[in-house]
């Protein structure tokens, strides 16, 4: 928290923050990092854009492994027609580039509000504001990054319901959910948690793409990295701090979670360990 | 550094020394032949007169279609296709006496029956011409799109080298309207269909002809070899490549890939005070300062902004003079909504400094001594917007204006900029159609041309007096007099303060030192037929 | 096998209907009159009913969907509402410029990927195999248009040693193509790796080793073979995310392919565009699955059904 206190305030547009031309300024004693073209800390702003970056990313994660869990389990499962309706849905949407569907997605962000609360009653916490806010900018990601997860989720609880202990469980009673909670889902953690970081590299980079466009996180002037890159890159030839500093932080970041996930990876996967030895 | 760089800047050195030797040699002789490679933003919407309204496509329509007049390197009025022309002393009535000499791109001659047909094609509400308005001067216009007639009515071609124009009311514009690329000739026998969009050909009698247009990846265009009339163009091809953006244009122009770039719409802006530093390259550099203005329209049917003394709260709060230095000196800041270059520009105009202080009280006057909330939109095709609003977001901060930023897709912008009561504030542009200031005051603060959807008066202002100012002003002949009253109109604008006027933008084309008379016009920041290369 | 065939062909014909029908609600949902945008900036309001009118706006959009659909399957995607053009004849003529790059980038990189794979499987757990790793794994953090920015300004600005943007030679494919082989080349000699290890461990291998096939031949032509058939299935299903990945590699070098065309449209709001450009992705995703699940018929005889 103090560590915190002692950056500068990422939005203050500092005086002399910009050259006599109105240029930003190289790294130097007061600006670490240097400044961008409005003058304003770059260093200071990567370390908020972290905040942005990485809420967008973790909360895309949660969203695409909740439906990509929630689908693979399901068709998995219960196999047949469900599972033959649901890979199906889940082509449609891994044929489309998920970039074009975003960009696409974003557009409807225009502060229109949808209304979800039932005629008559007052529960206006229903309704969601299509704006380009950090909420609906991870909700597309999310509806976006989730086909991966569920064709292997669905391999492996498929490969799972076949296993004797998932049997003696229906032989003794259990219900399909009880079967599903219990005994499946516990079993595929493991490949769920190593997804969910390899989706998050994923959500991470979607997320600077289109923020480059000018549809990222908002509200402005509030940056994530997607956006300090879009902003600077007019001034790549006189000044390219501005965006190799962001980009910086995103590689680290997004290498962080591949390895993160591969580390995992080599820990949890017996199949792996016992052909590796 | 390696060698390979040093080799660029040799490449630079010699082509300076050559450079300034031709200079002297041959600076005012005109010389034919060579290509001209330019970069351009984004792809061209149409290459038809009738539907082209915007740069940079008018720039390739305007030499693909000559008109009957154009401009000089001021705002004088020359003929083009034209030989000569009359106005009676009405002003209702202009005559014009063809150039025998001129041909289309097929070598045809152009006489007055094409202008017939070129008025009757453009007007007609089968076009959707975007620009029509402009012509609902000329008599016979209103029946003709009504249906009631099968031609227009004030368009007459009483002999093959004569056109003459009737008009509802005088109007000392009409020669610039008439210069517009909208009023050219189009040669019937080359159009596949009379009233659809002209597609990937071309029809005009302009001194250059359309070779091929790629969508999206490239335009080419050669020299008419028929073409006869005042205006003449010098280079062989002109060759631009589409969809760069402006940084990647500028690495592009110094790789020596690119002959002229564009600064104007510069984001390579952010490149300007680099390019200033460096002699070889800001000696091909070449200014004027345009019609292109910025500006924040308040929106004036929506509280608090519907109180003056917030708007004016909002003038006083913003330091126009840093947005001017956050562009690197690229444009000048304004006093009210004309910009220096347009007649009736008044120097003496009393605008609203930076004075945050006055601001506060103003705001405190107003009953919000601890300020507002509001959003402001604005479109997200030019990266430089998000600069100059987020300035713009940081001084009002400092009084207590809290402005939420929305950037939108630029048919999004339009359609919520132009509706009533819909967005308190919109960053906007404007640039001129032709240098007068009713393309100014009458477009953009007229209170009658207000409607519920697609309008240009963004902020729906509406004050009786400068209503009757604006009307008498157009129809006015005596050139004084009319400007005296568009300069009141002005003062009372300034003082309600529907705007918050902010910069001008300057114009900049950078050439490589073999392109010659590259210099920005006021109206037109390319023109092709000008230039000459010489290498 | 022909009835499977022809099961597949109906699935490969729903999803893209699928597609049509996605693409059609997002293109409809976006804000911005379609005949504001046809009729530009300075229009006025009458004009723009009348436009209104014509594009059958005013329908219910079940009508306007239905209409859609009859159109596309007379292979007519409706025209762009800024150009005018023919949306067919617009990704007809951006398609090339695409394809070239891919298809360079996917020489570039096999010819990388294949004997990098293979290697570092032949020589596990040595140093090499260590930083390939390391390689590639970077590889895949990349942010595609940093890297793009970055290449164009070290490789062409700063360097010369490519042209800068623009199309209008082979040459101009270069860096682009490189750009990609940057992002998903180490990704494919991993690929190549796992299988190699998979198949190394395999009996008939063991056999043709017993048997005396040589060193290389064996590594290069025996268990390669084995080895890409998974890789090739991977890049048919991968096509999407490198459709994705070519949008900004076109952008920042200024290549006139169907990634482009993409970004215009959204920025235009050109919704016939937007949605033809999604229903020609699909149907190149769609297509190239069904071609690799046919060619694995023949290559793998024991999935046949």
């Amino acid at each position: 928290m103090t560590a915190y206190k002692l950056l500068a305030d990422p939005l203050q547009q500092f005086k002399n923050g910009l050259d006599r031309n109105g240029m930003p300024l190289p790294p130097s004693r007061q600006f670490v990092l240097g400044t961008d073209s409005l003058g304003r800390d770059i260093f200071s702003r990567a370390i908020h854009g972290t905040r942005v970056s990485l809420t967008v990313g973790l909360a895309a994660m949660c969203t695409a492994t909740l439906i990509g869990v929630t689908i693979g389990t399901v068709a998995g499962f219960f196999g047949g027609k469900t599972d033959t309706l649901l890979m199906r849905g889940t082509e449609v949407m891994m044929s489309i580039p998920s970039l074009l569907l975003a960009i696409a997605f974003a557009g409807l962000m225009d502060g229109k509000l949808v209304h979800f609360h039932p005629a008559g009653l007052p529960w206006h916490f229903l309704d969601l504001k299509l704006q380009q806010g950090i909420t609906s900018i991870f909700l597309v990601i999310g509806l976006l990054s989730w086909t991966g997860i569920v064709r292997v989720v669905r391999a492996e609880v498929m490969g799972l319901k076949e296993r004797e202990f998932v049997q003696a469980a229906r032989v003794l009673g259990a219900k399909n959910g009880r079967i599903i909670f219990r005994h499946i889902l516990p079993n595929i953690l493991p490949t769920i948690i190593i997804l969910a970081m390899m989706s998050t590299a994923g959500t991470i980079l979607l997320e600077v793409g289109l923020a480059y466009l000018g549809i990222g996180a908002r509200p402005l002037p509030s940056p994530s990295w997607g956006s300090m890159i879009a902003e600077g890159q007019p001034y790549f030839i006189s000044a390219p701090h501005i965006v190799v500093v962001p980009g910086v932080a995103i590689v680290l970041t997004v290498l962080a979670f591949n390895l993160l996930s591969q580390g995992l990876q080599e820990i949890f996967d017996p199949l792996r360990k016992d052909r590796s030895a | 550094m390696n060698w390979l760089s040093h080799f660029g800047s040799f490449r630079w050195l010699s082509a300076l020394l050559l450079g300034s030797t031709i200079i002297v040699l041959a600076e005012n002789k005109p010389k034919a032949g060579g290509t001209l490679h330019l970069p351009l933003g984004g792809d061209i919407s149409s290459i038809d007169p009738a539907r082209c309204y915007e740069l940079p496509g008018e720039l390739f329509v305007r030499v693909l279609y000559q008109s009957l007049v154009d401009y000089d390197d001021g705002v004088e009025m020359v003929p083009c296709l034209a030989k000569s022309w009359t106005v009676s002393a009405d002003g209702l009535i202009y005559t014009f006496e063809l150039d025998p000499r001129a041909r289309f791109s097929n070598g045809r001659a152009v006489v007055a029956e094409d202008y017939l047909f070129s008025f009757d094609r453009m007007l007609s509400p089968k076009m959707h011409c975007p620009a029509d308005f402009i012509y609902f001067g000329i008599r016979g216009v209103e029946e003709y799109r009504a249906g009631k007639s099968e031609h227009i009515s004030g368009v007459e071609a009483p002999s093959p080298n004569k056109l003459v124009f009737n008009l509802l009311k005088p109007d000392l514009t009409f020669l610039y309207r008439i210069a517009m690329p909208f009023a050219a000739p189009v040669c019937r026998e080359l159009l596949k269909e009379k009233f659809s969009e002209i597609g990937t050909i071309s029809a005009g009698a302009g001194p250059y002809k359309l070779k091929e247009w790629n969508r999206g990846a490239r335009i080419q265009l050669v020299r008419n070899p028929f073409y006869g009339g005042a205006c003449p163009a010098f280079v062989d091809e002109l060759d631009a490549t589409i969809g760069i953006e402006d940084s990647v244009a500028q690495m592009m122009f110094e790789r020596g890939e690119l002959d002229i770039v564009d600064l104007k719409f510069g984001v390579a802006g952010a490149e300007f005070p680099r390019i200033k530093r460096t002699p070889e390259i800001s000696k091909n550099l070449e200014a004027e300062v345009s019609s292109a203005i910025d500006y924040l329209a308040l929106n004036t049917e929506i509280p608090p902004l519907d109180n003056k003394l917030v708007r004016k709260a909002f003038n006083y709060a913003i330091n126009k003079q840093r947005l001017v230095e956050i562009q690197g000196g690229r444009s000048v800041a304004m006093n009210g909504p004309l910009p220096p270059v347009v007649p009736g520009f008044s120097p003496n105009l009393k605008g609203y400094d930076y004075l945050p202080e006055k601001a506060r009280a103003l705001l405190a006057e107003a009953g919000l001594p601890n300020g507002f909330t509001t959003s402001v939109i604005f479109p997200n095709v030019v990266q430089e917007n998000f600069r100059m609003v987020a300035a713009v977001q940081e001084d009002l901060r400092q009084v207590g204006i809290i402005l939420e930023v929305n950037p939108l897709s630029f048919p999004a912008y339009l359609e919520k900029s132009q509706r009533r009561k819909t967005a308190p504030v919109c960053y906007a542009s404007w640039s001129e159609d032709f240098p007068d200031p009713s393309n100014y005051l009458d477009a953009l603060f007229n209170g009658e041309t207000i409607s519920e959807r697609d309008c240009q008066n963004l902020a729906f202002y509406n004050n009786p007096e400068v209503n009757v100012l604006l009307k008498t002003a157009a129809s006015s002949l005596n050139v004084k007099a009319r400007l005296a009253l568009y300069q009141k109109a002005e003062e009372l604008i300034v003082e309600d303060a529907p705007w918050v006027f902010l910069v001008c933008l300057k114009q900049y084309v950078l050439h490589q030192p073999w392109v010659k008379n590259t210099k920005p016009h006021v109206v037109w920041p390319f023109r092709f037929e000008k230039m000459w290369i010489d290498r | 096998m022909l009835k499977r065939l022809c099961i597949r062909l109906v699935w490969s014909l729903l999803v893209l209907i699928g597609a049509a029908g996605l693409s059609f609600l997002i293109a409809r949902a976006v804000p911005g009159d379609p005949a504001r945008v046809i009729a530009g900036a300075k229009a006025d309001a009458e004009t723009i009913a009348l436009i209104r009118t014509e594009l059958h706006l005013n329908d219910p959009l079940w009508k306007q969907f239905g209409r859609y659909l009859w159109q596309l399957g007379h292979g007519d995607l409706g025209k762009s509402y800024v150009t005018n053009q023919p949306v067919t004849e617009a990704i007809l003529t951006r398609f090339p410029a695409t394809a070239a790059l891919s298809l360079t980038a996917l020489v570039i990189w096999m010819a990388l990927a294949i004997p990098v794979g293979v290697l570092t499987a032949r020589y596990q757990g040595t140093y090499f195999d260590r930083i390939v790793l390391v390689i590639a794994t970077i590889g895949i953090s990349l942010p595609a248009l940093w890297v793009a920015r970055l290449l164009q300004y070290e490789l062409a600005y700063k360097a010369g040693l490519f042209p800068v943007a623009g199309l209008q030679s082979f040459r101009h494919l270069l860096l682009p193509a490189l750009t990609l082989v940057v992002l998903v080349g180490g990704y494919y000699a991993r690929l190549i790796h796992t299988n190699m290890v998979e198949v190394l461990r395999m009996s008939f291998i063991r056999t043709a080793e017993a048997k005396g096939v040589s060193g290389s031949r064996l590594l290069f032509v025996h268990a390669l073979r084995n080895a890409l058939i998974p890789v090739v299935t991977i890049l048919g299903i991968d096509l999407a995310g490198l459709l994705g990945g070519v949008v900004f590699t076109e952008n920042v070098f200024a290549l006139p392919g169907i990634g482009t065309l993409a970004l215009q449209s959204v920025f235009n709001l050109d919704a016939p565009i937007i949605m033809g450009t999604v229903i020609f992705s699909a149907f190149l995703v769609v297509s190239a699955n069904l071609v690799v699940d046919l060619l694995y018929n023949f290559i793998d005889p024991r999935i046949r059904g």
